[in-house]
């Protein structure tokens, strides 16, 4: 399942895949496999990018 | 300096890389014998009534190849045979064969028998003029004896008890024999020499090239490569499938040899084959996972370096077909390694090129 709130926080900070990809120390191709719901991160994974774009895990993973 | 060390350590590699590959071609092509014989001819040689005939009725049962030589360096023969009609072993014809190599005076320069004819002979000696190469045939245990002790052969009574081998001699039937005679002029570095020479180089630089990354990765830690947890995944999962490519292919080559399957490769071939494939489906998979090359990577220098060797094993891979040294008695040889080496690295790089071109770059945002 795609991810829209993830990217749509990223486009909020005018981040692209690249600049999220190098802040939080993957490549930016996990960030585009996350982002399109190919890839499950870890949690520390999630709370990095969470950290990273100002947001909580519940805004940014959890499913409603 | 820091900066740049990833850089200058694949400059270095792939410069001793090159300086290898071109000595191995050189010593390749210094070594191919320039003055050279062959021989290949076909042999119907029949056993009845306790006698051995060639071809049509003939007074003696030989082949008789003349040839001559125009250089003297030193020579390495190699005697080859076998049955058409099947591949009988050398102990089951109902004859023994003797090749008896004289000069143009007649005088004996070499002869091996029975066993020995499927060999490699170095003949020193050989001086530039006219030879002959006797086949001989015999059916009679008394006449080969007579002709190995004129040829001064020590008959002793242990050495009588070695007839026991050939089960069948003697026994009538016809057969249809292949030989190759191959003599080779030994032009300063053999083949032979030219290849452990590489080989031997190739290994030492490789274990050193092995042990100075593994000290710089400790001490520089941004030479190691660092995968995130997707990339550390899917490499896992490449890993699997490589692993178990190799082991179905084990498998698949241990049945072969059970069965005593004939296949047209050596062992060293068929072993390397399984490594590459193993090798080929890791590469591949994590390439199409974005999981090969490391955050830390530089990708076009890595790809530069794959080139450069891809195109250095295929060029060597091609100058071994073209000597004829890849396939050989319609086998491939460990020669041919080098063109599978590059032909894998080929098809790494196409599915590179397949990855970048359906979107490996399309999808950024």
């Amino acid at each position: 399942m795609k991810n829209l709130r993830l990217k749509s926080a990223r486009a909020a900070m005018d981040l692209s895949q690249q600049e999220l990809a190098d802040r939080v120390g993957v490549s930016r191709q996990t960030i585009n496999a996350i982002e399109k719901g190919d890839y499950n991160p870890s949690i520390r994974l999630c709370l990095e990018i969470c950290k990273t774009l100002g947001k909580t895990l519940d805004e940014l993973f959890w499913e409603e | 300096m820091k900066k740049h060390l990833p850089t200058i350590i694949a400059s270095l590699l792939a410069f001793v890389i090159l300086v290898m590959g071109g000595t191995v071609l050189i010593l390749n092509r210094n070594s191919t014998p320039e003055h050279a014989c062959r021989f290949y001819f076909q042999s119907n040689i029949s056993v009845k009534d306790g006698r051995v005939t060639v071809g049509e009725e003939t007074e003696t049962a030989e082949n008789v190849i003349p040839f001559t030589l125009s250089e003297d360096p030193e020579y390495h023969l190699h005697l080859a045979w076998e049955d058409e009609d099947d591949e009988r072993s050398q102990s089951d014809p109902g004859f023994l064969t003797l090749m008896v190599l004289e000069d143009n005076e007649g005088e004996v320069v070499a002869y091996c028998s029975g066993g020995w004819l499927d060999n490699d002979m170095e003949l020193d000696e050989l001086k530039a003029g006219e030879y002959k190469a006797h086949f001989r045939f015999f059916v009679d245990e008394k006449e080969f004896r007579d002709c190995l002790i004129e040829l001064g052969e020590d008959i002793s009574e242990e050495a009588k008890g070695s007839f026991d081998g050939y089960e069948n001699f003697g026994e009538e039937g016809s057969w249809v024999v292949n030989f190759s005679f191959e003599l080779e002029g030994k032009n300063g570095v053999t083949y032979q020499t030219g290849i452990r020479l590489g080989v031997l180089f190739g290994g030492v630089i490789g274990i050193l090239a092995a042990l100075l990354l593994i000290l710089l990765t400790k001490k520089e830690k941004t030479l190691k490569g660092q995968y995130d947890e997707r990339q550390e995944f899917y490499r896992g999962r490449a890993f699997k499938y490589g692993f178990f490519t190799m082991l179905i292919y084990l498998a698949i080559d241990s049945c072969v040899s059970v069965a005593e399957i004939e296949l047209p490769m050596d062992r060293a071939v068929m072993a390397m084959l399984g490594l590459l494939l193993g090798i080929l489906v890791f590469g591949s998979y994590s390439i199409w996972k974005d999981a090969y090359f490391s955050l830390n990577d530089k990708k076009k220098t890595t790809l530069i370096i794959f080139s450069l060797i891809g195109l250095l094993e295929l060029l060597i891979g091609i100058s071994n077909i073209r000597d004829g040294s890849a396939y050989v008695d319609g086998q491939l040889t460990y020669q041919c390694i080098s063109l599978m080496v590059g032909i894998m690295f080929v098809i790494l790089l196409v599915v590179v090129a397949l990855k970048v071109f359906t979107g490996g770059k399309g999808s950024a945002e």
